[in-house]
């Protein structure tokens, strides 16, 4: 099924009018996998409840298939919703409650019972069926939920951070299984994330959203090498946020320069990730290569900067290095001392700039 | 002494000096029953009675009017409980669904709540009585031919005013006790299943509804025991023949002849029989749901 998110608006509150959705939209193909990103807060919850019908927006549209559903109430949708947390039904079963949806769409006992049987076996949870689902380990509780969602042959599947209450090894589990549904169902997908990981893992396409705005629509990869602000640059993790002013197409702090092509002059902010930073010790002041832009990896120290500390996180050190008060952090084999003077070595792939 | 000696011994003592209150007031309760059942008993010291006797018991269940007032009060307890249960489950439903505030919402369902039942007595006395408002209302409409035609609430045997004035107050109770849990299910569980394809109503019915049932349960029995031995709605309202059973003791207790305070509390000790009963069953369903929370966690 194919979808469209039309200019949703959404305001909360009662004297103050607080917007929490802005005229957001987006498209979602058929049998598409799409990940709203963005920091707690950001609307994306917001957003995933007015696609349901739980929430009713201001204004905008949401169109499924090429007509407009406001008008109908949650359960004539023909969605399929996981919560974070599952929202099982305690006085159900694990067979009942994935036969749920099934007789709530009117299906007979016997034949909603055999779906959820053959449900869980898809989930790796055969056999579960008469167990309460107050027994049960939050992993098998989150399979119970999907295969829930999945009852009824929802139009699309909503996924609210279906695994943030899980242990990591689990929700590494719990993202291969999803993907395997999400493949063997064909059903359109879109899952709530603040994982940017976890989107860039599963996605077909990205929608990043902050303050109730899309900042961003598009591939994972697109997304990751060509971040079109400061906070989706930043939302990857493993990077520092460094102030500075551009001029003529570099942008200088503290002696550090990096190339800023096609950024207008003025104050602006950069965004070195991890990986495309390194550090050398400092050379004399005759050996000191001048910046080589236009290259992939250049020196970007006008003059050393100093190390302020330097911290151990199993397989790297991170030393970090003073920037005029602002903190540059740079990953190494090998630890540095504090006050050591150092060369900053620079990949053009890893650092964007952004006009404040 | 020492200032870390005299910290620990006010860290000792404070716990006791908090409950002592409690403890004063639970004291004098005690005395209060077991005073009383021992009276059912035949004991009374400060008239040299000290032998333990069934005598007052035999004779208070020999009595040929004593099923007919055990029976009414229990059609007037487990009448208005029942309705005040359903109207309690419609009145919280209809609260989880109102956007107001839920403070806003609670207080307003405690002005019925704090109330007293005899105001409430004068009220419904003037609205229905023979002269009253209602049926005056309803002659002058046509819709009968005199007021005296319109059912007595005073006396009446079917008991529909003392079940009115206990609806008054036991429908918000239930609802008042049951509305904070029946939004906090609703907007947990009701929500998942509409996202499911319940209907409001059906998710009602097949989600929140089952997971109010505990605090539904132990509304009722709050409600039931508390109508089953109330003495003075029955007292102003209810009719001469079969007296409710509070009235019956209060009327035994009010005789001249303090001997008579025996028998009086041996009717009273059968009120407290059921109550008990009650009581038990309201235990049970506490321990139920603290597994069941045991579990969930």
């Amino acid at each position: 099924m194919e979808m469209k998110v039309q200019e949703i608006t959404v305001s909360l509150g009662r004297k103050e009018k607080r917007k929490i959705l802005d005229s957001v939209s987006f498209d979602v193909r058929e049998g598409e996998f799409l990940s709203l990103l963005g920091a707690s807060g950001a609307g994306k919850s917001t957003l995933l409840k007015v696609i349901a019908g739980i929430t009713v927006q201001d204004s905008g549209a949401i169109i499924f298939d090429g007509q407009a559903i406001d008008d109908l109430a949650p359960h004539r949708r023909n969605i399929g919703f996981v919560f974070q947390d599952t929202r099982l039904f305690p006085n159900m079963n694990v067979e009942e409650n994935v036969a749920f949806p099934c007789k709530m769409a009117g299906m007979s006992r016997k034949k909603r019972l055999d779906h959820a049987r053959h449900l869980l076996e898809c989930v790796q949870l055969a056999g579960f069926g008469e167990r309460q689902v107050t027994s049960l380990s939050g992993g098998q509780q989150q399979r119970i939920a999907l295969a829930r969602a999945l009852a009824a042959q929802p139009r699309v599947l909503l996924l609210d951070e279906p695994f943030s209450g899980l242990d990591e090894d689990l929700r590494d589990d719990m993202r291969s299984l999803l993907l395997r549904l999400h493949r063997d169902f064909g059903t359109t997908t879109i899952m709530v994330t603040h994982d940017a990981v976890e989107a860039l893992e599963m996605s077909d396409r990205i929608v990043y959203i902050s303050k109730g705005c899309v900042l961003q629509d598009g591939s994972p990869p697109e997304l990751y090498a060509q971040p079109q602000t400061k906070e989706v640059a930043a939302c990857f993790g493993d990077c520092s946020t460094l102030e500075g002013t551009v001029r003529d197409g570099v942008f200088s702090v503290a002696g550090l320069e990096l190339a800023a092509e096609s950024i207008a002059d003025g104050a602006a902010v950069a965004v070195i990730r991890y990986q495309a930073v390194s550090l050398r010790k400092a050379a004399k002041e005759g050996d000191r290569e001048p910046s080589q832009e236009g290259m992939a990896a250049y020196q970007a120290t006008r003059k050393p900067l100093h190390i302020r500390c330097s911290v151990y996180r199993g397989d790297i050190h991170l030393a970090r290095v003073d920037v005029e008060g602002q903190t540059l952090t740079v990953p190494s084999s090998s630890s540095f001392g504090p006050g050591m003077a150092v060369d900053v070595i620079v990949d053009a792939e890893g650092c964007f700039i952004y006009s404040l | 002494m020492k200032p870390l000696q005299a910290r620990r011994i006010r860290q000792r003592i404070t716990p006791y000096l908090l409950v002592t209150p409690t403890i004063i007031l639970v004291g004098v309760f005690v005395y209060g029953v077991v005073n009383g059942v021992l009276q059912g008993f035949g004991i009374m010291p400060f008239l040299g009675r000290t032998e333990l006797t069934l005598d007052y018991y035999i004779e208070a269940l020999n009595r040929r009017d004593l099923i007919a007032s055990l029976n009414y009060s229990l059609y007037i307890s487990l009448t208005s409980s029942v309705l005040a249960l359903i109207g309690g489950i419609v009145l919280s439903a209809a609260l989880t669904r109102v956007q107001a505030s839920r403070r806003r919402q609670l207080l307003n369902i405690q002005i019925p709540l704090m109330t007293a039942h005899t105001i409430v007595v004068l009220f419904l006395v003037s609205l229905f009585a023979g002269s009253g408002l209602f049926p005056r209302l309803l002659f002058w409409l046509g819709v009968i031919d005199d007021v005296g035609v319109f059912p007595s609430i005073i006396g009446g045997a079917s008991g529909w005013g003392i079940i009115l004035v206990y609806l008054w107050k036991e429908i918000p109770f239930v609802a008042f006790y049951t509305a904070t849990i029946m939004m906090h299910v609703s907007s947990r569980y009701g929500e998942a299943a509409e996202t499911l394809g319940a209907s409001s109503l059906r998710s009602f019915f097949s989600v929140t509804l089952p997971l109010c049932k505990g605090a539904l349960t132990k509304a009722f029995l709050i409600v039931f025991a508390f109508s089953f031995g109330a003495y003075e709605v029955p007292f102003l309202l209810g009719p001469t023949l079969p007296k409710a059973l509070p009235v019956l003791a209060y009327l035994e207790f009010q005789n001249p002849d303090i001997l008579n305070r025996s028998y009086a509390m041996a009717i009273n000790g059968i009120m407290a029989l059921i109550c008990c009963i009650a009581a038990l069953v309201y235990f049970l369903v506490l321990q139920k749901e603290r597994k069941e929370r045991k579990t969930d966690e």
